[in-house]
């Protein structure tokens, strides 16, 4: 990161400290910054400018009455524990991409703290306690920033998902079967379908154009005692393709066979015979 | 009592110190909202809502030994911004960096400092000084103020840039 041209411009990284930059220029300087240092330091110290901006605001008295409101919110507001709760909750401090460098920070405090201020055993004790909150706070944080990769990596995979989407349902996309020598292959479909996360896709190919008012079903066959499940309703293209994609279907499903039928459009709530395509 | 006293204090479950905390910075944080929002009512929400989370959560602020009200004014714009676009508050603070509490002024320094920083922010001439309020408590986005302002997207980027540099002189950062 030696090379200027390889740096974020110091105008994005104003824009980035106040969040005004789009949410792909948000997301590729936030993944630069992880790795640059030069443009780590310049974002912080534009951070603390825009601290000074707010702060520099002329100062109003809140409404009359406010400080009963809070007062009494506050009775009613129980206090959480050095634990993450819900997601809800607004960020806490240093939520920054300079989360791994906090060890290093607490513990160059701590050790200032012992060199510098105390030197008998009750005092180093007492560095201990206090180093041990220190570090309470680091785990409270990872705990946090854990939860926020986790947060992200579902956004990614959500924005994978869409963009899978996008690709098998785009009407101008080009599909292709393939299949050995010249001879049409009879309809097929697949269908992969992740219990753990509920998310389910069925690609089809070959299958007969339908008539007006009819749409294919697609069926989740659970084990005997249960219903046939309705996932989804497709209709061929001109080409006799079909995808379709459930990022929220039912979780934990123990799952036979898979079917699809032709039922009525809109959908049934029971498959009607006969079963066009199945698999287990 | 300074903000690492209270704080221990309000960490302790004590009201009055968390009252403490409300006199001190409730006026800066209702400005800050005001500001963005030009609403009092959502104004006031907002800062009930950000100087609870002082409450709810003061372990996380109590080994910081920053500067309680910076941290605060920082949250305050970034929570306003959340409510005026009206996005999820599940998101978007982590899109808005904080900077380190500790990296903050000290509050010994904090009115010298911020006399400063007023009057280099005053000393701006309009066309810096538009953009970065339109940026940072309109919540506008670089594109929207060049709509806005009929400017191009880098004469925009390099004023707020040249605003917030004047800013930093001014803070001897």
């Amino acid at each position: 990161m030696n090379d200027d041209r390889l740096h974020i411009a110091d105008a994005d990284l104003a824009l980035y400290a106040m969040g005004a930059l789009s949410a792909l220029e948000m997301d590729s300087t936030r993944s630069h910054l992880q790795v640059c240092e030069q443009c780590k330091e310049e974002l912080r110290q534009n951070q603390l400018a825009l601290a000074a901006y707010a702060q520099s605001t002329a100062e109003v008295a809140p409404p009359d009455g406010a400080k009963d409101r809070f007062m009494a919110n506050l009775a009613n507001t129980p206090q959480l524990q050095a634990q993450p709760q819900a997601q809800s909750e607004p960020t806490p401090p240093a939520s920054s991409p300079d989360a791994p460098q906090e060890h290093l920070s607490l513990w160059r405090t701590f050790k200032l703290f012992v060199s510098a201020n105390f030197a008998g055993p009750l005092a180093g004790a007492l560095a201990v306690l206090l180093f041990a909150v220190a570090i309470d706070d680091v785990k409270f944080r990872e705990a946090l920033h854990s939860e926020r990769i986790q947060a992200k990596q579902s956004k990614t995979d959500s924005q994978q998902l869409a963009q899978l989407m996008e690709l098998l349902t785009a009407a101008h996309a080009k599909r292709v079967v393939l299949h050995q020598g010249s001879v049409p292959s009879p309809p097929e479909g697949k269908v992969v379908y992740d219990a753990n996360t509920g998310k389910l896709l069925l690609s089809a190919s070959n299958l007969q154009p339908l008539p007006a008012g009819k749409t294919y079903e697609l069926w989740i066959i659970q084990p005997a005692g249960n219903k046939p499940m309705p996932a989804g309703t497709f209709k061929p293209d001109a080409t006799g393709n079909a995808a379709i994609i459930l990022a929220q279907a039912p979780v934990g499903l123990k799952v036979q066979a898979f079917g699809v039928t032709i039922e009525n459009a809109g959908g049934s709530n029971t498959p009607t015979l006969p079963i066009i395509l199945s698999g287990s | 009592m300074d903000d690492a006293a209270l704080l221990e204090a309000v960490a302790e479950g004590s009201q009055d110190a968390m009252a403490a905390v409300y006199d001190r910075y409730s006026r800066i944080v209702y400005c800050i909202a005001l500001r963005v929002l030009r609403e009092p009512g959502l104004a006031e929400d907002v800062m009930q809502e950000v100087l609870l989370q002082v409450w709810k959560r003061p372990q996380s602020f109590v080994s910081q030994r920053g500067n309680l009200g910076a941290w605060l004014s920082v949250v305050t714009r970034n929570r306003s911004i959340d409510v005026l676009r009206k996005r999820s508050p599940l998101e978007p603070l982590d899109d808005m960096p904080l900077p380190d509490p500790r990296d903050m002024i000290l509050e010994s320094e904090q009115n010298w400092v911020l006399d400063k920083v007023r009057g280099a922010i005053d000393s701006l001439p309009e066309e810096q000084q538009g953009p970065l309020e339109l940026a940072y408590f309109h919540g506008l986005s670089h594109t929207e103020i060049a709509e806005k302002t009929g400017s191009p997207l880098g004469t925009v980027k390099t004023r707020i840039r040249a605003g917030l540099m004047t800013i930093r002189k001014a803070m001897n950062v």
